[in-house]
């Protein structure tokens, strides 16, 4: 019997949703003051202090109407964080509306989900004249939703371990990186602060090298950073990295993708001194071994067809865009036309795979994330000795992350059924654009861009794409940014409401 | 933790992190110049 939720538990929901909208809502002040001060531009500025009002206004109302001292368990909290991602997207799209670059709403809305989701498709319409504070906000996006918004809240609103502990889950994370959930969430931001004032200044100052005058390399290199180390992908010119015409400039942006893939827990270890973490760690092991394997087959693609006829430029574009999708970034070096007309079909297969498979989990990288993908390895090893050796045999299989465990058949499971629920989403996201008429292998990859929070485009996501397309990707960066289980924890609870006694 | 030590162990930390990541362009820069041998 399905039990109808209590209206003790829809108060709980509406409070922690409202400190969430007002945690957005005082973000919005941000490039509302960078606006006003440093950008000097009061039109644009006075967008966000619209928004911000409105979002305050609303994150208030509904923490006062449903305030409540009641800890947040497990199944509300994932509601609490599948609406939380939908009142952002709405909330955040208002500025960009306002700013007069997007052609609708929902476009806006589409940017804003894959801001806050990290996957960096975009639908803006005349980038290169954008203002600052908008352009600052896009990349603003990322930075806070590649963290978590969640752990915005539980940074600084949330009073409560258990409720919060349960918001942090709920976001796709699984890992605590010390016992204390405020104390984690406070250690991810400071590892993305200490990134990010590092970051700034070697973007900034290789910018300077390259010609940019410095105000605009630093403000790139803070944008650049922002979008790169959360694995986003957005720029601030359209041409995205290929505006730079620099490897010096493209070589860090590689450097920090492939840091900002790396799972929160692993930076812990390392920081704390424990330096053999790197080479040990299951995810570190994988993540090399799946990026040689891609590696031999885009570069075989690309040599069958002669696209590229010297090595540098073969590692300027067919490496930087593996290696970006691989990541989940989708920062690109070629137009996104190129996909389609040089690239072929085996260098696109390879790209794909990459993207699928993704980053580290526990980060601000999407896809099937590399920990599932070494544990599917060892029990598919487990499994084969299983059937070679003497039946009496008691066959067990180790793998390190953090510290040495075994696989164990439960955890097999829980890893497959996400890996599963990964491959659905790509699947409906490739079926939903075939059936608009898009070839199968360029829907294919533009879904599985959007489901696994890339943002590498082979040039179907545009202003001019149907609108029910716009909506199956908003939906595909929403469900996988949160690994699937808060979303049907959504649709759980309705139907509960609903159906249930 | 004194601050110093912490400081010291984080830029070790960094410094490791970015070891990795050049073992991987490394390996990505080898690749793209040894493909142009192969037919």
């Amino acid at each position: 019997m399905i039990l109808k939720p209590q209206i003790n538990d829809i108060k709980n929901i509406g409070y922690y949703l409202g400190r969430i909208i007002l945690g957005i809502g005082l973000t919005m002040f941000l490039p509302f003051i960078m606006g006003i001060i440093l950008f000097r531009e009061v039109n644009p500025a006075l967008d966000f202090l619209i928004s911000a009002n409105i979002a305050i206004f609303i994150g208030v109302t509904l923490s006062w109407l449903c305030k409540t001292n009641k800890e947040l368990h497990a199944g509300p909290a994932m509601v609490v964080i599948a609406l939380s991602w939908l009142a952002a997207m709405a909330l955040s799209a208002i500025p960009l509306s306002l700013s007069g670059h997007y052609k609708s709403f929902l476009d806006a809305c589409f940017e804003t989900m894959s801001g806050f989701t990290t996957t960096g498709l975009t639908l803006v319409q005349d980038l290169d004249h954008l203002s600052q504070s908008h352009n600052l906000w896009r990349h603003l996006g990322p930075f806070l939703g590649g963290q978590g918004i969640a752990i915005i809240a539980i940074s600084f609103l949330v009073k409560g371990t258990s409720g919060s502990l349960n918001l942090y889950l709920g976001e796709g994370r699984d890992e605590k990186l010390v016992p204390n959930i405020i104390h984690t969430a406070r250690f991810i931001w400071a590892i993305s602060i200490v990134y990010l004032i590092l970051g700034t200044i070697l973007l900034g100052l290789v910018g300077i090298s390259i010609g940019l005058k410095p105000q605009s390399a630093f403000f790139h290199g803070t944008c650049i950073f922002m979008a790169g180390f959360d694995t986003a992908g957005f720029s601030p010119q359209s041409p995205n990295i290929l505006y730079y015409h620099s490897l010096i400039y493209e070589i860090v942006i590689i450097f920090f993708m492939v840091i900002g893939s790396f799972n929160f827990n692993l930076h812990y270890q390392i920081w704390r001194g424990n330096f053999k973490e790197i080479w040990k760690n299951i995810e570190t092991r994988t993540l090399l071994f799946v990026i040689m394997i891609v590696i031999l087959i885009t570069m075989v693609g690309l040599r069958q067809l002669g696209v590229y006829s010297d090595g540098i430029i073969l590692f300027r574009k067919g490496f930087f865009q593996l290696i970006s999708g691989q990541t989940t970034t989708g920062y690109m070096t070629i137009y996104a036309q190129q996909f389609i007309k040089e690239w072929g079909e085996l260098a696109l297969i390879g790209i794909i795979i990459s993207m699928a498979l993704g980053g580290c989990a526990c980060s601000t990288a999407g896809g099937i994330k590399m920990l599932r993908v070494g544990i599917i390895c060892k029990a598919f090893r487990q499994d084969v000795k299983r059937i070679i050796l003497s039946p009496s045999a008691i066959v067990v299989q180790k793998f390190h992350h953090i510290r040495t465990m075994f696989i164990e058949d439960a955890q097999v499971r829980a890893v497959l059924i996400v890996t599963i629920g990964y491959f659905f989403l790509y699947g409906l996201g490739t079926l939903i654009g075939v059936w608009l008429g898009y070839p199968f292998l360029e829907a294919l990859f533009e879904s599985t861009s959007a489901a696994a929070n890339v943002g590498l485009s082979c040039g179907i996501t545009d202003t001019s794409m149907p609108a029910i397309l716009k909506i199956t990707y908003i939906i595909e960066m929403w469900a996988g940014r949160l690994e699937l289980m808060s979303v049907f924890a959504l649709f759980g609870f309705f139907v509960a409401y609903l159906k249930g006694k | 933790m004194k601050k110093i030590t912490i400081f010291y162990t984080v830029t070790l930390g960094i410094f490791w992190e970015a070891v990795y990541v050049m073992v991987i362009i490394g390996v990505g820069l080898v690749s793209a110049l040894a493909i142009q041998y192969i037919r």
